[in-house]
């Protein structure tokens, strides 16, 4: 099963991810975010020069910590006219994220993601002992 | 909840409202710290984040509270009219070439950049300036100004308020429309409702108009983005823990919720800059097209409806000041009302109500009902009822666009998927929401207007 999908949303988007790390878990974020830039831009074969950024987070708890990282994303995201794809984590506590994250150029978006909201998100370990929450993406 | 909410709608239209969390939604509203006299939903509403669409909020000025998530993270999302000296008649050999024209002038589409690159002073001054500054460039009319609400300018905005990565988000993006359900259309005034009001307003049935429907772009998301960020982690500090994380917010005066206010009001001129370039940017299409002055296209009103504002109303028979948070709700100042420019205080202002493509557009007229009842506000367009997935699954793209111009509408999008994903079947019907608010009075019918021309991203 991929590990993000999406799900009906009236006005905006809605995927659900589940992971069964917490690791696992922000890297299929970030990937589901970058598909909705982009459907399919990750699984390319691209040789353009791979884009390198270094991202720290601070939040009050994991799924703060969640939207706060895929919001700095999607910034840079914008500015920079960048997909990201990777993350490589120096740390990941329950409110602190250091990572180096990777993409590639992209000369346009798919979708104009203008926010990533904490509505319905709530990052917690299912029945399953996976880490779920639902992401909504305001477009 | 420490005051009523209310809900205006019509019994046909309660059942999509009843369908998602907008009324659990203006409950926790109803228990924001400081909200005075009620909590309001229009009949356009649906489920937002924090707030529900189409919601009004006053809360106590000074210490009340300041939420970005009642104002929304496209700040000063608005809609402009422009009027034309011509007559369907006269343009109707030509709407295909004019849309084509317009689509080829004015940049839009996701993340689309325009032709105007800002250099880091410019950026301030546009955000000091609103829609000044398109004026002093050479990019507006100087008449333009005072038919915007807060002539196109909010004074306490602050460019040291909003962020370097809102601004760099900015640089390019001034007269581009963007994506989703934001548009220029060009329609025909179809039906008179109100005679007196219209010819206030200057307009008479088959007189060709244009709506501009856009907002701040990229930089408004950011300054929401970065504040909510903010006020979440400071809002314990002042002993306020929401129900809805969304709800985030700060006593209005404290440095927190001052910076967010200055940082508001900047990117709410950065979005009335946009929409006078994007209208520099018509006259000229106009001109090519039409071989006339595009000078002679005058604009009406232009109006916001996702903004906060210090406005003074009458709670429990006396004046008082308060914070008004609109999100998805259009002002709707009734006669007599100083804010208004002259032409307009016999009137009341124009309130300007977009519908869907294929369907139809509204010009109105603001009221003192509203300004006793809901804050001078009202609604702001149709409302969403069907998913981007639902629709897209009933409609393509390519259909859509012969469907409509077989009713006489050009189309011109970015993409088939954004322009299936904008079909009239997703949203609400728009004569319902209008007929609700003519029905209460806090708002009231002046025209019609029917769709020619519509671009989009």
């Amino acid at each position: 099963m991929p590990p993000y999908k999406q799900l009906p949303h009236t006005s905006d988007i809605r995927l659900s991810i589940r992971a069964q790390t917490r690791e696992a878990l922000f890297l299929a974020a970030l990937q589901g975010m970058s598909a909705l830039l982009q459907k399919g831009f990750c699984d390319q074969q691209n040789d353009s020069q791979p884009e390198v950024d270094r991202i720290e987070i601070t939040a009050a708890d994991t799924t703060g910590l969640l939207v706060d990282f895929l919001s700095e994303v999607l910034t840079r995201c914008h500015i920079r006219k960048v997909i990201y794809c990777g993350i490589v984590f120096s740390e990941l506590s329950d409110t602190n994220l250091k990572a180096t994250i990777s993409g590639k150029k992209s000369d346009h978006f798919e979708e104009d993601i203008k926010a990533v909201t904490y509505h319905e998100a709530d990052v917690r370990i299912n029945e399953n002992n996976q880490y779920e929450t639902i992401i909504i993406f305001d477009i | 909840m420490l005051v009523p909410a209310y809900v205006y709608c019509k019994e046909e239209m309660l059942e999509h409202i009843l369908s998602d969390r907008s009324l659990e939604q203006l409950i926790n509203v109803a228990s924001l710290p400081g909200i005075e006299k009620a909590a309001i939903v229009m009949p356009d509403a649906h489920e937002g984040y924090g707030f529900p669409i189409g919601g009004v909020a006053a809360t106590r000025w000074p210490e009340g509270l300041i939420s970005p998530g009642g104002i929304g993270y496209d700040i000063n999302c608005g809609v402009r009219l422009l009027l034309t000296p011509l007559n369907y008649e006269d343009v109707a050999g030509k709407l295909e070439l004019f849309s084509q024209e317009l689509a080829a002038t004015i940049p839009s589409g996701t993340g689309k950049g325009g032709e105007i690159k800002l250099a880091p002073e410019e950026m301030d001054e546009v955000l000091r300036m609103g829609a000044g500054w398109a004026v002093r460039n050479g990019m507006g009319n100087e008449a333009d100004l005072a038919m915007i609400e807060s002539n196109g300018c909010l004074i306490n905005a602050d460019p040291a308020a909003v962020s370097e990565q809102a601004k760099q988000r900015g640089y390019d993006q001034l007269g581009t429309i963007g994506a989703g359900n934001h548009f220029v259309e060009v329609d025909k005034v179809s039906e008179i409702f109100d005679e007196s009001a219209a010819r206030s307003f200057g307009i008479r049935k088959e007189q060709v108009v244009i709506l501009i429907h856009t907002g701040s772009r990229g930089l408004g998301h950011q300054v929401a983005t970065d504040y909510l960020r903010l006020m979440m982690n400071v809002m314990s500090e002042y002993h306020y823990k929401p129900r809805d994380r969304e709800l985030a917010g700060v006593p209005f005066n404290s440095k927190e919720g001052q910076d967010y206010f200055n940082a508001m009001a900047a990117a709410a001129n950065f979005a009335w800059c946009n929409r006078e370039i994007i209208t520099y940017e018509i006259r000229q299409a106009w001109q090519a097209v039409f071989n006339r002055s595009g000078d002679e296209i005058q604009l009406l009103y232009d109006v916001a409806h996702n903004i906060a504002k210090i406005e003074e109303h009458i709670v429990d028979g006396k004046p008082k000041k308060l914070i008004v948070h609109r999100k998805g709700a259009t002002r709707a100042f009734g006669p007599g009302n100083e804010e208004l420019p002259e032409k307009f205080r016999t009137t009341g202002q124009p309130v300007l109500i977009p519908g869907s493509m294929g369907t139809a557009s509204y010009v109105l007229v603001g009221t003192n009902k509203s300004m006793e009842t809901t804050f001078g506000s009202t609604c702001h367009g149709a409302g969403r009822t069907l998913s981007r997935t639902a629709v897209k699954k009933l409609v393509g793209g390519p259909q859509l666009k012969q469907a409509l111009r077989d009713q006489g509408i050009f189309v011109e999008a970015g993409s088939w998927r954004g322009l299936a994903e904008e079909a009239p079947i997703a949203y609400k019907d728009i004569d319902l929401v209008v007929d609700t608010v003519h029905e209460s009075g806090i708002a009231l019918k002046v025209a019609k207007l029917k769709p020619l021309v519509v671009v989009k991203g």
